[in-house]
């Protein structure tokens, strides 16, 4: 039985390690880990994830484009991306939603609650 | 006791890992058949846990091949296979015992125990030597039935010279034993060291030389103890042949194991990244200091206040993904102040205005600091189960008392109209009159004042508390209508430990209290514990107890 793979791209050492245990505890998933989006956009599309967990906030390039990024090379375009955000104004779903984004989940998560929203959102329990 | 988890499915190789290192084995991991192998021939191992379905050479083969080289390594099959003909064909193939997947942690548990013990090893869960004895259930040791204490190195490096009491260790064996192969090995300093720990605590307890050097050759028991060690359970073992019948497993009666639910898991893993990586915290909030500190001197500076932003942010989600409640409130707070009040309109002329918003913000980033050194000093993570803050705090706070005084009646029955409805047992005194007398009738387990009205000498109330013998120790919470430095730092000096300042949130009221008493509760469990190991003298104890509570 092969698991499914999670990209996560985050730049905060911690918030990518517990995002990384909360998957591969609560909802037996493989994670790769990215520090920055130059990293992540090169892992994606050399590991083929099934899913990628993104920060908004990058230091070297916002979410936002790094999305677009992905978006922008077809060996990475179906890959369904959802958003970790601090922002989750009306407005600012509106358009990530409108960009493609799959889902937006808000921060600070609870570690318990973050792999049981993606398994839901992706449809895989 | 080492053990090799051959196993390619990562999350039962973090649960697996997590659980067996809770249980003090050294644990070595490889993700397919070919690395285990590589790892089967540089170390020895007391157990082998071996799945089924490897990459590149599979758990039957990698059993035949290992009977074939004449090891007699355990070995245990994890299969998600449950036929009659895998079993046997397990067991054919040389393993000793045989887990389906998905097994039960606590029975997996039991089963190492079990087949430890009857295997071709010496592995008893109590060992003893003379007087000394090593309970490998509960993780104790004892020396004429005294409790020692010994760090998790130092009681497995005990356990390996108790399990093999004739036997001469060297630094480079000790090692192999005990380190696994993703950590660092030790010199052989840190082994001495270790060895000099142990001496340390078993002449404390009146077992002098119990370990003793064999020059140019290492460590062994002292023989002089040995002579008087009943040998257990040996001949009994090897009286014992390989159980077939998997429907009534050899489990053991068991103590109270520590009940490992993913849940619980995670809350280990979360709270080790916690204890990795808090320095990120303190980083952040030394970017704060930096900025409140120039705006004191009337700098303002676009990059730094960009990057304070930034780090509240930061701060903000990560203290919430802890479970540091108060702390990411805090934050955002902070960062929302920085967003919309910043560059002040009156930076230069320093209008009363400004200083008054420097102040706020300069006492948000004291109050998380304090928040950060006091989650820091507990070295305790609170509960980060999916339940929600008010919930978690609800269960902790379930049947506690609370006295509330004050003089603004309207504030008091909100308060106690909250309590009640949350199954918190409340009475409010809208004066100073029956203070006392109702202290003794209630016995609170903590106490709220409200100083916002001041016709009243509310410190002068606190200090009384604060040097009464029989309530010194009851935590006190005020509620004040001022944010006004001055105001809050007399009220820490009073004895107070802790302020919610007006208008109340209630939720941040039960949060403040449920973290104090949760504190007060580990302080209290930790300082009775160590009055029970008869470590020190009770006296001491309590006073660092009283100490740890007015120290917040």
């Amino acid at each position: 039985m092969t698991n499914k793979r999670v990209l996560v791209i985050d730049d905060e050492e911690d918030i990518r390690e517990v995002a990384k245990v909360s998957l591969e505890i609560m909802a037996g998933l493989d994670v790769i880990l990215a520090g920055s989006s130059y990293e992540g956009i090169q892992k994606a599309a050399a590991e083929q994830p099934d899913a990628i967990l993104l920060d908004v906030m990058l230091p070297d390039m916002d979410g936002v484009m790094t999305f677009e990024q992905l978006q922008a090379n077809p060996v990475t375009q179906n890959i369904p991306v959802i958003l970790l955000t601090a922002k989750v104004q009306v407005s600012d779903r509106q358009r990530f939603a409108s960009l493609g984004v799959r889902a937006m989940i808000a921060k600070p998560f609870k570690p318990a609650q973050l792999a049981q929203q993606i398994v839901a959102t992706l449809g895989w329990e | 006791m080492r053990i090799l988890l051959v196993e390619d499915d990562k999350s039962m190789v973090v649960i697996l890992t997590k659980f067996l290192l809770r249980q003090n084995y050294v644990v070595d991991v490889a993700q397919d058949g070919e690395i285990g192998w590589e790892f089967v021939e540089s170390a020895q191992y007391d157990l082998i846990l071996l799945d089924v379905m490897l990459p590149k050479l599979d758990g039957i083969s990698f059993c035949r091949r290992l009977r074939e080289h004449k090891n007699q390594v355990l070995v245990m099959l994890l299969t998600a296979r449950d036929t009659t003909t895998d079993k046997l064909l397990g067991l054919d193939s040389g393993a000793d015992d045989y887990v389906v997947k998905p097994f039960n942690i606590q029975e997996f548990g039991a089963r190492i125990r079990a087949l430890t013990r009857r295997g071709n090893t010496y592995f008893s869960p109590i060992l003893t030597c003379g007087e000394l004895c090593l309970d490998s259930n509960l993780h104790q040791v004892t020396y004429k039935s005294k409790l020692l204490q010994f760090s998790r190195k130092e009681y497995l490096l005990l356990e390996l010279f108790l399990r093999n009491q004739k036997r001469v260790y060297s630094c480079q064996e000790i090692i192999d034993h005990l380190w696994a192969f993703d950590t660092e090995p030790p010199n052989d300093s840190t082994v001495r060291s270790h060895i000099k720990n142990i001496r340390r605590e078993l002449k404390s307890a009146g077992a002098d030389d119990f370990l003793a050097t064999v020059y140019g050759q290492g460590y062994r028991i002292n023989p002089t103890f040995i002579f008087a060690t009943t040998p257990t359970t040996i001949s009994e073992q090897a009286a014992t042949s390989v159980d077939l019948d998997f429907a009534q497993p050899d489990l053991p009666d068991l103590p109270d194991l520590p009940d490992l639910t993913k849940q619980e898991l995670l809350d280990v893993s979360v709270t080790e990244i916690w204890q990795q990586t808090k320095n990120l915290n303190f980083e952040r909030l030394n970017v704060l200091e930096q900025f409140v500190e120039n705006l004191k001197v009337g700098i303002f500076e676009d990059t730094l206040h960009q990057k304070a932003i930034q780090n509240a942010h930061k701060l903000s989600g990560a203290l919430g993904m802890f479970g540091f409640d108060y702390g990411a409130t805090l934050a955002r707070k902070i960062d929302t102040l920085l967003k919309s009040k910043f560059p002040p309109l009156s930076m230069n002329s320093r209008l009363a205005d400004s200083e008054s918003l420097i102040k706020k913000v300069e006492l948000l980033v004291i109050r998380l600091h304090r928040e950060l050194e006091t989650a820091d000093k507990d070295n305790q993570m609170p509960i980060s189960s999916p339940i929600s803050v008010t919930d978690s705090a609800k269960l902790v706070l379930l049947n506690t008392k609370i006295l509330v005084i004050g003089e603004d009646i309207e504030l008091l029955t909100k308060i106690k109209t909250f309590f009640i409805s949350s199954g918190v047992q409340c009475i409010c005194l809208d004066s100073r009159a029956n203070f006392w007398a109702s202290l003794r009738s209630f016995q609170p387990d903590i106490l709220i004042i409200d100083i916002s009205v001041q016709s009243s000498d509310w410190l002068a109330l606190c200090r009384s508390i604060r040097s009464d013998s029989e309530w010194d120790w009851l935590p006190l919470i005020f509620l004040t209508a001022s944010d006004d430095f001055e105001v809050q730092q007399q009220i820490f000096v009073t004895g107070a430990d802790d302020y919610v300042t007006k208008p109340i949130v209630f939720q941040e009221l039960y949060i403040r209290i449920s973290n104090r008493l949760q504190r007060i509760k580990s302080l209290r469990s930790r300082v009775k514990k160590e009055i029970a190991s008869n470590k020190s003298n009770k006296l001491n104890k309590l006073n660092k107890l009283n100490r740890g509570i007015y120290d917040k």
